[in-house]
């Protein structure tokens, strides 16, 4: 039975409820402000980019200045408070901000490196959320770090997450992440707080969001507070830069891969700033300059940030980005008294996105974010042959109230989620409708989390999430969520965390194909359950030494009603796209890091093991990879570069190996007779075998000076430096004599370049 | 059928072809041998099969083996012999066929052919009515068994619509159409029944193999007469020229055959097919269908193509036809396509002296064939035998706006004059 969709009754009722959280929060008082600033050299007024800038007691409230010298802290409380200021070189410092200043310059000393044992030591933003809170599997990295991950072509920010601990990157040329044992669409994926769906280009190759306009990224791990629903193995937080706030700034980028622009500046004298950015790769162009090539295919992006202090210290962020894939070729040449078909494909995101911080009081601070987030995908044979189209609507709003008294902390909060997932099939020459399907569940959420440091070698942090979905599933359930910390010395803690996740939307793509463009969502109703996971967490976190740390955790994940494919579903029977499994993920995940210095860099090892259970079988899920090493190291390089270097190790993948092949006839009604058709391999127990053994080391050259008034930072990435053939995937001819294995390679050794400057 | 998954994944291999490397081709072991069987019964025909083959395992080259229609041609690449193949109707116990049909390597009749992997029922067997389920048992040697079942469709009718026209399925008219224009829509009323498949073969040309299909999940589909066949093996070309004559076939399958149209195995996993046997792979479907035939015309919309009067004296032959003469609007553009109406020529009866004689012979749009380059015409207007028992050829150089002259030739001269007269080609 096709599904159709009623119209929206109520489609007026996600911007009602938001505007009456809106109004709830202009009619409270204001008590928290963005705070500006700019970092400059004491000896010379030189700024001092990289400067770590943190709120002394509130490790979270943290922002790291640009290339200029400047920061912006979003939500600094209005009265006076403390901050930290460092970063390798230069001497740490503590500065006092007095109540209702909103722009600051701090001078600073610079450090003689042979001095180092006689001036402060850097405190990394790792160490403060060490002391400080009790959450486990939270891994950070910023902008240093993502840009001096080697990447095809730039900077990316998924391919540097992919080097942390408990992420497995199925191959080189996907982005999507597989968070302990999880499937790729299990990640909470959010640009300043909203959720973007499918965020990467070119079938996962890149991703979306462009290096130099993210300040940094978070990802939770697994085992998450109680502010986050939705999604049941990771949290994934990009945060974009906000504009510099003294003058108009600009950088460009031009790589192998694309070129860039990006701009940002003061908005008149009203303390807002603004960030613009805009991308596109010209490889179409490139090849028709070179080749009369009618084959097409770019993407481009585009994303701006505004921020504006509010009056009462508050502030507020808008954020907006849109990015699109297009993929064109002819796919019937026209003919004289004949036109042409052209076969389109296009894809992308579109979001936009407010986050408003109004302080209460010295203790109240309430925060309520909006976002509305799309994805489409069009697929066309044209004119009129085919068209397959895909839209995905989500409109989500989080009023978080947060209250800090003492030794306690506590967030309430409500979120209200509405999503509308259509997909359509037809053909206008044929006259045909082929295929209508929509999913539209909503989630009415309320939590709370609660911190309480009874002791000070003790944090609590016990919290709850009660889910409604509505939408035809009509469940609602209950998300205890706990984590602790016990310090048994200043630099050594042990960490826990449990929790229970709900996942109301999943994607019902191929996970064993090794590339797919995007995930095929599909929603929570009637017929389709509502995904689950029981997660528990237990580590040591230990700092050796003031920028050295050690973390380990084991963690086990239990999934429930997780969809796999079914393929055997019928496009006229609502309900049977899935066959729903369970799944079990357990493993331990190390990290060592170095957190500054000359040399500096981490090494992440991940052990771990994945299975899911259908009746399909009981069989290993494609990311199931026992063994994941990266190696990562910044230090200075030749000719006076910064150098990054990365050597990657993953044990084998398991693939579904092919025992033979069959002819697949065509049937001849007229004739009642089969010909030949095609021939198609013959698939054995599903991901029984593995592939052999990935490894790859890749190296970074970045350089920077100073020309034509601008500051030049060329580079070179050099991939897989040794050329290891890793295997993408094989193919197999049982048609010769002997049967033979064949297949492609992952990336080979790739040297790419390119420059950025910054005015 | 187009699946969301299958886009996806034809997209994704389309990118992966341009950014991997190949790896080194190595030998691996011998596969697994897997039973193949496909067979699709048909109420609407007095003659039922099953094919039965092995898999492709690297023990046997299919390029060394025949690949051809099965079983108008030959056998399967890896025939399956010595099998037992039975088929049982479930809800038809007291089946004139008896309990069980058995499908067996010959039926004693010689018009059947001996194919090695296919088995026969004898004529009329089993009985199969709209809704009967009928089960399948193919066992082989080494006793591997593959089982089936099938619920038989059945139709009460089904129409065509085009210019104005509505045509029954299965009667004896003849639709025009002009390709240019029209579309043709083909509604099927079913009784019981799943897909609904529409073949297009040319019907004036014995050597055209397999025609155009279109598939539909409905009990209703419209063709534009320009559409050209974009499904695999189509290539692009039209699906209708102008010119020819066309046997449209519509079908009703069931649920099996429909999931054995619609799914493949992709080539990195091999899984995807929808394999509604056990112990094989393959299929146990079944099938009814209806014919009618359309003839196609065009508009004229190169200056070489329109309406030609004929005229000339040939081998003692008084030739007076009417050419209507249309060019391809495929791949490949020189081609061309016709009717050829009034008097033209054949090959007579031997005389009692055993000379060769031509007679004339009246034709009524015969579709006829050639080539246009330039303007020189070539055209093969094939015999009373068909086109490719000795055509005739018609060469000619086409003059704009004036009028043109050509030759009639022998192309089975056999040590005779080839050249049998002279032709004038005037266009009306």
């Amino acid at each position: 039975m096709p599904a159709s969709f009623t119209l929206m009754p109520t489609a007026w009722r996600p911007l009602a409820l938001s505007a009456l959280l809106l109004v709830g929060v202009t009619a409270t008082g204001h008590a928290q402000r963005a705070l500006e600033g700019q970092v400059l050299s004491l000896a010379d007024s030189a700024p001092l980019p990289q400067v770590r800038v943190a709120m002394v007691g509130r490790p979270a409230l943290r922002a790291e200045t640009d290339t200029a010298g400047y920061f912006v802290l979003t939500d600094a409380p209005t009265g006076a408070f403390q901050l930290i200021v460092d970063r390798l070189g230069i001497v740490t410092d503590t500065v006092d901000i007095a109540a209702g200043v909103s722009s600051v310059t701090l001078y600073v000393a610079i450090r003689v490196q042979q001095l180092a044992p006689l001036v402060a030591v850097a405190r990394p933003v790792a160490r403060e959320r060490f002391e400080e809170l009790a959450q486990t599997s939270t891994l950070s990295l910023d902008k240093e770090d993502i840009d001096a991950a080697p990447a095809v072509g730039e900077a990316d920010v998924t391919r540097a997450v992919q080097l942390l601990p408990g992420v497995v990157a199925k191959n080189d040329y996907t982005s999507a992440l597989n968070v302990r044992g999880g499937e790729s669409d299990q990640n909470l994926i959010r640009l300043n707080n909203v959720t973007v769906f499918n965020p990467f280009h070119l079938g996962g190759m890149f991703s979306t969001f462009d290096a130099a306009a993210v300040s940094g990224v978070e990802l939770l791990t697994g085992a998450f507070p109680a502010q986050y629903g939705g999604r049941l193995s990771s949290v994934l937080d990009v945060r974009l830069r906000t504009g510099r706030p003294d003058r108009i700034g600009a950088t460009a980028g031009v790589s192998v891969l694309s070129s860039k622009v990006l701009l940002e500046g003061p908005i008149g004298g009203t303390g807002a700033t603004v960030l613009v950015g805009a991308r596109r790769t010209y490889a179409d162009a490139f090849v028709k300059a070179v080749e009369d090539d009618p084959f097409t295919y770019y993407f481009a992006d585009l994303v701006a940030s505004v921020s504006v202090p509010l009056p009462g210290g508050g502030s507020a962020l808008l954020t907006g980005y849109w990015g699109r894939d297009v993929l064109r070729f002819p796919f019937l040449d026209p003919e004289p008294g004949r036109d042409g078909i052209d076969f389109g494909f296009d894809w992308g995101n579109r979001l936009g996105g407010l986050t408003i911080v109004q302080p209460l009081s010295d203790a109240v601070a309430l925060t309520q974010t909006f976002g509305l987030s799309g994805f489409s995908a069009g697929l066309d044979l044209a004119p009129d042959v085919l068209n397959v189209d895909n839209d995905v609507r989500h409109f989500a709003s989080q009023t978080d109230l947060g209250i800090t008294a003492g030794a306690h902390e506590v967030h309430l909060g409500a979120a209200f989620e509405s999503n509308r997932i259509t997909y359509g099939v037809d053909s206008r020459a044929l006259e045909q409708d082929l295929l209508s399907l929509g999913y539209r569940p909503s989630v009415l959420a309320g939590y709370v989390d609660y911190a309480w440091r009874p002791a000070s070698w003790l944090i609590l942090r016990p919290g709850l999430r009660v889910e409604h979905v509505g939408g035809g599933a009509a469940f609602t359930g209950v998300s205890p969520r706990a984590s602790a910390k016990v310090f048994l010395s200043e630099n050594v803690a042990f960490t826990g965390s449990v929790g229970r996740f709900y996942q109301p939307i999943n994607s019902i793509r191929d996970q064993e194909l090794p590339v797919t463009i995007f995930d095929f969502w599909i929603g929570a109703d009637d017929v389709t359950p509502v995904a689950s996971s029981d997660q528990g967490v237990v580590g040591v976190e230990a700092w050796l030494s003031d920028t050295w740390s050690m973390t380990v955790e084991g963690y086990t994940k239990s999934f429930r009603d997780l969809p796999v494919p079914d393929p055997n579903d019928d496009p006229k029977v609502r309900g049977d796209e899935f066959v729903p499994a369970r799944g079990y993920a357990w493993g331990v995940d190390v990290l060592i890091r170095r957190h500054a210095g000359a040399v500096n860099g981490w090494i992440a090892y991940g052990y771990g093991k994945a299975l899911r259970r259908s009746r399909i079988g009981t069989f290993a899920p494609a990311h199931d990879r026992r063994h994941t090493l990266d190696i990562v190291v910044q230090t200075p390089g030749p000719l006076g570069s910064r150098m990054s270097a990365r050597w990657g190790y993953g044990s084998p993948l398991p693939y579904t190996g092919v025992i033979g092949s069959w002819v697949h006839r065509d049937y001849n009604v007229e004739d009642h007779t089969f010909e030949d058709f095609d021939t198609e391999s013959i698939g054995s127990t599903i991901n029984a075998q593995r592939y052999p053994h990935y490894s790859r080391l890749d190296v970074s050259f970045r350089w920077s000076f100073r020309m034509l008034g601008g500051r030049w930072q060329p580079y070179l990435n050099v991939l897989n430096v040794y050329n290891r053939r890793n295997v993408f995937f094989y193919t197999f001819d049982y048609e010769d004599v002997p049967a033979t294995r064949g297949g492609y390679s992952q990336l080979p050794v790739l040297p790419t370049l390119g420059v950025e400057i910054a005015w | 059928m187009v699946t969301r998954r299958q886009i996806g994944a034809c997209v994704a291999l389309l990118l992966i072809a341009q950014a991997g490397c190949e790896l080194e081709e190595v030998v691996i072991p011998v596969g697994e041998p897997v039973v193949i069987v496909q067979a699709v019964m048909r109420p609407d025909r007095a003659q039922q099969f099953v094919v039965v083959e092995w898999s492709f395992t690297g023990l046997a080259d299919p390029d060394e083996l025949t690949s051809v229609q099965v079983p108008s041609g030959s056998g399967p690449h890896l025939p399956i012999e010595n099998a037992t193949v039975r088929v049982v109707n479930l809800d038809f116990p007291t089946d004139p066929c008896g309990d069980t049909t058995r499908f067996t390597f010959t039926t004693g009749d010689p018009s059947v052919p001996k194919l090695p992997g296919v088995y026969w029922a004898p004529a009329g067997c089993p009985t199969l009515r709209p809704g009967d389920r009928m089960a399948l048992t193919v066992r082989v040697p080494g006793g591997s068994v593959v089982t089936g079942q099938t619920r038989v469709p059945g139709m009460a009718g089904a129409t065509l619509r085009v210019a104005g026209q509505t045509v029954a399925f299965g009667g004896p008219d003849i639709t025009l159409f002009n390709r240019d224009r029209d579309t043709l829509r083909v509604d099927v009323e079913p009784i019981v029944g799943r897909l609904i498949q529409v073949e297009a073969k040319r019907i004036d040309d014995e050597s055209a193999a397999a025609g155009s299909k279109l598939f539909a999940d409905t009990t209703a589909v419209a063709i534009p007469g320009n559409l050209p066949d974009i499904l695999p093996g189509g290539g692009g070309e039209d699906i209708f020229r102008a010119g020819r004559r066309y046997a449209l076939t519509a079908a009703l399958s069931d649920t099996n055959y429909f999931d054995f149209a619609r799914s493949r195995n992709n080539p990195i996993t091999g899984r995807g097919f929808i394999n509604r046997l056990d112990g094989g792979i393959g299929v146990f479907g079944s099938l009814t269908s209806l014919s009618t035939v359309v003839e196609v015309t065009g508009d004229f919309d190169d200056p070489r193509e329109g309406r030609y009067l004929v005229q000339g004296v040939a081998a003692g032959v008084d030739i007076d036809a009417e050419l209507l003469l249309y060019l391809a609007r495929s791949i490949d553009s020189t081609a061309v396509s016709g009717f050829l109406s009034g008097t033209w020529m054949m090959g007579g009866p031997f005389g009692p002296e055993g000379g060769f004689a031509w007679v004339d012979r009246d034709v009524n749009r015969l579709s006829i064939d050639g080539t246009m380059q330039g303007d020189s015409l070539v055209v093969l207007v094939p015999g009373p035998g068909g086109m490719a028992k000795g055509p005739l050829v018609v060469r000619a150089l086409l003059q704009p706006g004036g009028p043109s002259t050509g030759v009639v030739i022998d192309s089975l001269a056999l040590g005779r004059t080839a050249e049998l007269g002279d032709l004038s080609f005037e266009k009306q």
